[in-house]
């Protein structure tokens, strides 16, 4: 069915002809950089960063661990660029309960002042216990990657399960660092510490 | 009725059942930022090719509507928001009405498509249609509108003929914190407040409350159609997570006046109150229950005035009976009076009645191998006009490999009769004389039945990159005893003209769509279908339907192309084209239209969006018949939304 005769008829079909001209033209010249842009960790470390904020909203911290009620949430990131680039891409347009979010990248050993979420990249396990060993205690929530790496002292930790991405908890550790974990985030935990499996 | 959002997890995931929110694999948002923790603990991260499970594995054709999308779109309302989906036609009636359906027979009164709200049904038993006016969500409270064309009455009962609409809000748990939001142009307003915190005893909340005001639209000659309108609406959720089980309680309440021409305005309003309880039984085996307590009132001078209450009660459960064997059953029961007040154009006859239906269904998913599943299931459900109707279905899921699936099905579905097919008596009065008796003009028919659809699907979809997918499907549905309108003869005729089942139609088509992230910055999503709706009369059939502007108008074929581009790391710039071919009785030319959103990101908490719709012309036709129906207008649209 034509849009319509004549001239008016023939004007509305060349805009949209050409809208749609310049949507392909654009996409085939961005096809090249698809190809490369197959990236497989990416999408774990996308996954990783969506439940780091599911987290994060779904913990109360103590009213301490913050500078104040306009202070951002600090997230701080050891050894997972993937993760950090992420977290800084989510960053800019989501909020985590009211608060504005930073991201730091930190190396090992970095003094973790300041942050209200520490992300340890996959490491070896006792060298995951000496950081934190050497970290605040309070006010702080750690994420560990790895099955057993709550072992270390963590609240929550990352598991592969079935090709998928769980996590474990631990009340206790959490409740050692004086944050609340919320019913709804143990609802969907894959372990929790201290049950039976 | 069995029309809770859960229970289309019962078809889409019947193999999905390791978490207690089953719906986890088929939520698929497009945007992993979007996911709730059920969504990402089912993403799966590391299969052979390492590419995220986005193909679900459901023999139907779903689209999905995410979140992003509508944030992304400008969408002000449902049915804007339902323009996204490819495999809908949406066309503008006129400032309030909507003509909505899937796979043709579209109308202002299309009746072959079934539309939820968190399991709540919003389909008239009056005309059975929704009233478009009268359904309000706060946009960004939505996480997801699953889209499936094609039939779904085993899982969601009569009615569920040519589609099935789920619209799915946040947990209360995604919605913390305040919102305030407000869309303005010269006269169309749009506001909305939310707020979310937590409750004591370890649940979360959120309250919101909203505004609507939408401008009249004008005819081709300038004249005002006094469709506009305003409403204001209230409502509440309250999600709680208990040891292996989860508790939901929402409610919404609403109001306004609707414009319409030459009578006074329409006054609605209504609440509704929903109880939704889950429980996971076992390892693999889930019950979900559900309860809604839903009252509307829609005051329609000239025409009617109409009070309805609804109870609905529904329950299902899921278990895998073997490795092989995955069973879904459940019931449901619902009663609601309606009580309809006959004003001069029109009477409901008896005014007053107690109507009921109650269902039961069962439906298997049996792994032939572990590639090829098959799912057998039928439904029995009970109405107050036909009895009880048997709604049977089988569909095959084939996946070769992970990023591939072929889907096959076969079902019967039917339309139930609505009051207005059984007791709609026109006009209010018997005003009508002819050879001394007093006649109305359009009189109730008492054996008016259920129109029938058979219907056959083939479906592919793919994704043969990460960054691409799509879907094609191949449908075929065969209709019968579709509704006429018939002279009425004989002495005890008290009407001249009754509706009857003396048409048959089929429809035919293809719905293609995909997705492409082309590069991390820039999305294209495509959708067309192509589509052939025929109707037919039986022999001896002196149909009027047209008289009454009750006809289906269908376009040969429609398609959208949307960009989604993120210009810097706080501005957005989203663009959707739409093509709608001529639609011929009454005639409506073909239309290409654009949307547009701009979104700029001023602050973390503060959001500013340029919203343009109907850029290209001045003006176009939509929908409906000279001299009365509505150009649709451009217009441009300011929105901010503020988080604290």
């Amino acid at each position: 069915m034509a849009a319509g005769t004549g001239r008016a008829g023939w004007q509305q079909r060349s805009v949209a002809a050409l809208l749609a001209g310049a949507l392909l033209l654009a996409a085939l010249a961005m096809a090249a950089a698809v190809a490369g842009e197959a990236n497989s960790g990416a999408l774990e470390a996308q996954v990783k960063a969506a439940y780091i904020y599911r987290f994060a909203e779904l913990i109360d911290w103590p009213p301490e661990a913050f500078a104040g009620s306009a202070a951002p949430l600090t997230i701080g990131v050891v050894e997972a660029d993937q993760v950090a680039t992420e977290l800084n891409q989510l960053r800019q347009t989501r909020q985590i309960k009211g608060r504005a979010v930073q991201v730091r990248t930190l190396r090992a050993g970095d003094a973790a002042s300041g942050i209200q979420v520490l992300y340890l990249g996959a490491q070896e396990g006792a060298r995951v216990k000496r950081q934190l060993e050497a970290a605040p205690s309070q006010g702080v929530l750690y994420i560990t990657d790895g099955a057993g790496t709550l072992g270390a002292g963590s609240a929550i930790s990352f598991v592969q399960v079935d090709n998928r991405i769980r996590f474990d908890v631990s009340v206790a550790h959490a409740e050692r660092s004086g944050l609340k974990i919320s019913a709804r985030l143990l609802a969907v935990a894959h372990k929790i510490e201290g049950e039976k499996p | 009725m069995a029309r809770t959002a859960s229970y289309a997890c019962g078809l889409l995931t019947a193999t999905a059942l390791a978490a207690v929110p089953a719906c986890a694999k088929v939520a698929e948002p497009d945007s992993i930022a979007d996911m709730s923790l059920e969504q990402l603990s089912d993403v799966i991260v590391t299969s052979v090719s390492r590419q995220q499970e986005r193909l679900s594995s459901t023999a139907a054709a779903i689209f999905i509507i995410s979140a992003s999308d509508i944030r992304r779109s400008g969408a002000q309302s449902l049915p804007e928001a339902l323009q996204l989906a490819p495999n809908l036609q949406v066309a503008r009636v006129d400032a309030r009405n909507w003509a909505v359906t899937a796979r043709g027979f579209n109308s202002a009164f299309a009746n072959k498509l079934l539309v939820l709200i968190d399991g709540r049904s919003i389909y008239s038993p009056l005309f059975s249609g929704v009233f478009w006016d009268a359904q309000d969500v706060v946009m960004e409270d939505i996480e997801r509108i699953e889209v499936i064309s094609g039939p779904g009455a085993t899982i969601w009962g009569a009615n569920a003929v040519n589609g099935v609409i789920n619209v799915i809000t946040r947990a209360s748990a995604d919605t913390q914190g305040g919102q305030l939001s407000y869309a303005g142009a010269s006269r169309d307003q749009n506001g909305a407040a939310r707020y979310g915190g937590t409750l004591a005893n370890g649940g979360s909340y959120r309250l919101y409350g909203k505004y609507q005001q939408l401008d009249d639209t004008v005819t081709a000659s300038g004249a005002n159609t006094r469709t506009g309108m305003h409403r204001s609406q209230a409502g509440f959720r309250a999600d709680w997570a208990l040891q292996e089980a989860a508790l939901t309680l929402s409610g919404d309440g609403y109001q306004g006046q609707l414009g319409q021409a030459i009578a006074l305005p329409v006054h609605i309003s209504g609440a509704n109150l929903q109880g939704r309880y889950t429980r996971k039984l076992g390892p693999e085996a889930n019950l979900r229950l559900q309860l809604i307590l839903d009252h509307t009132e829609r005051n329609q001078p000239g025409q009617f005035a109409e009070r309805l209450s609804t109870l609905d009660l529904d329950a299902q459960h899921d278990l895998r009976l073997s490795p092989r064997n995955v069973l879904t059953w459940g019931g449901g029961y619902r009663q609601s009076h309606d009580k309809v007040t006959s004003l001069q154009g029109s009477a409901f006859l008896p005014g007053d009645l107690h109507l009921s239906w109650a269902n039961l269904f069962a439906q298997d998913e049996f792994a032939v191998t572990p590639d090829l599943k098959l799912t057998a299931g039928a439904k029995v459900e009970h109405n107050h006009y036909t009895g009880a109707e048997y709604l049977p279905s089988l569909r095959l899921a084939w996946t070769p490999d992970s990023s591939q699936l072929v889907w096959s099905s076969l079902a019967r579905t039917v339309r139930a009769p609505s009051r207005f097919d059984r007791d709609l008596y026109s006009p209010g009065a018997p005003t009508v004389v002819v050879g001394g008796r007093h006649l109305y003009l359009v009189g109730g028919n008492t054996s008016f039945e259920s129109e029938v659809a058979r219907v056959v699907e083939l479906g592919y979809r793919a994704q043969p990159a990460a960054a691409l997918s799509y879907s094609a499907t191949a449908y075929y549905s065969r209709y019968d005893k579709l509704r006429t309108l018939e002279p009425v003869t004989g002495p005890a005729a008290t009407a001249l003209y009754a509706f009857d089942n003396r048409a048959e139609g089929s429809s035919r088509g293809i719905e293609l769509w995909g997705r492409w992230q082309a590069t991390p910055a820039w999305r294209l999503n495509a959708g067309l279908v192509v589509q052939r709706v025929q109707q037919q009369l039986l022999p001896g059939s002196r149909d009027l339907t047209g008289a009454l502007g009750l006809l289906p108008n269908d376009p040969s074929r429609h398609w959208l192309l949307r960009s989604s581009h993120d210009l810097t790391d706080n501005s957005t710039l989203d663009l959707a084209l739409r093509y709608t071919s001529a639609l011929p009785r009454p005639a409506v030319p073909a239309y290409y239209e654009l949307d547009g959103q701009w979104m700029w990101q001023a602050q973390p908490n503060l959001e500013l969006a340029l919203i343009g719709r109907n850029l290209l012309h001045g003006s176009h036709l939509e929908y409906g018949g000279p001299p009365g129906r509505s150009v649709i207008e451009r217009s441009v649209l300011l929105k901010l939304t503020l988080r604290f």
